[in-house]
């Protein structure tokens, strides 16, 4: 047995410092938003410099997507062994998430010998992660 | 009447003066990838041949007889069938012509792989999106609302940043 020490200020953890389901889920729907954003942004940047014949294209995959989606997002509470529910996402943030869903889905046909219209990844974003490149940072590399 | 068993014999002449015989046909060397093509007009344009001349001969005998009910009803049959190998041959031509017309078009991509490739992102970078159907039947409506858009192409060139060109 360990020597249980009531004097012992060592922290405690108790229910009061548990959180609240309530303020787990929203939390999860800040941070969804916060990433939407982000992706819509990033989504946004691709899809401007796309032509006329590729917006429509990828257009018709964002209305594909739109048709099916429920606009509900699973997120995990509390990750990595935290619950997984079901929460229902604003029409905005859904159409980011779509909108770069869209430009995830031409991106990987384009790195897999399947190009959408005359979709091209501005050379000025990482085409993995779209992260803005300065010009030093400029790296090419073709995949099989 | 007269009129119309008439016709047959000036299409006679001037078939004979302005259509290649087939030997010639058969001799000419079609652009390359469209031999097919080419041949399907040919043999094609045989048959149709083969059955205007058939057509000639009852209409000469018509001609010699021009009571007989059996050569006129034979007669009619033998023009009917013509005018469907004719509309036949003049449809491989146009196949043959489109053919060549579009040899250095884009390959379309096939949709199944593209259906694939859309399941694989969809279950990668999807984070969690719910569809009221599942991910293979969401991916197949995507494939085939992109069908006419995808063409077989290597990328050119792409660029990465340094910390996924490490990946």
């Amino acid at each position: 047995m360990w020597p249980i020490d009531s004097d012992s200020t060592l922290p405690r953890k108790s229910v009061v410092d548990l959180k609240s389901a309530d303020k787990l889920i929203a939390d999860a729907i800040e941070e969804l938003h916060l990433t939407a954003e982000i992706k819509g942004e990033i989504a946004r940047d691709v899809y401007d410099a796309q032509n006329e014949a590729t917006r429509t294209a990828i257009d018709s995959i964002v209305a594909t997507l739109r048709k099916y989606a429920t606009g509900y997002v699973s997120v995990q509470l509390s990750p990595p062994n935290g619950a997984l529910v079901p929460v229902k996402i604003e029409n905005e943030y859904l159409a980011f998430n779509l909108l770069y869903l869209a430009i995830e889905i031409a991106k990987d046909l384009s790195f897999l010998g399947i190009r959408l219209s005359e979709f091209k990844f501005p050379p000025s974003l990482c085409m993995q992660c779209g992260a803005e490149l300065g010009i030093p940072e400029v790296r090419k590399r073709s995949r099989g | 009447v007269a009129r119309k068993q008439a016709l047959p014999k000036l299409k006679r002449g001037l078939s004979a003066a302005w259509e290649p015989p087939i030997r010639q046909l058969r001799a000419f060397k079609p652009v390359a990838g469209c031999e097919e093509a080419w041949k399907r007009y040919v043999d094609a344009t045989e048959k149709a041949r083969e059955e205007l001349s058939v057509f000639y001969q009852i209409n000469d005998r018509i001609d010699a007889d021009p009571d007989n009910k059996t050569l006129r009803a034979l007669w009619k049959e033998s023009g009917d069938k013509f005018d469907r190998l004719l509309m036949a041959e003049l449809g491989a031509l146009d196949k043959y012509r489109y053919q060549v017309r579009h040899i250095n078009d884009d390959k379309r991509a096939d949709e199944e792989e593209a259906r694939e490739l859309v399941i694989e992102t969809l279950s990668v970078s999807g984070e969690g999106l719910q569809f009221t159907l599942g991910q293979g039947l969401v991916a197949a409506k995507v494939a085939q609302a992109i069908r006419n858009d995808i063409i077989e192409a290597e990328i050119i060139d792409p660029v990465f940043c340094s910390d996924c060109e490490e990946d």
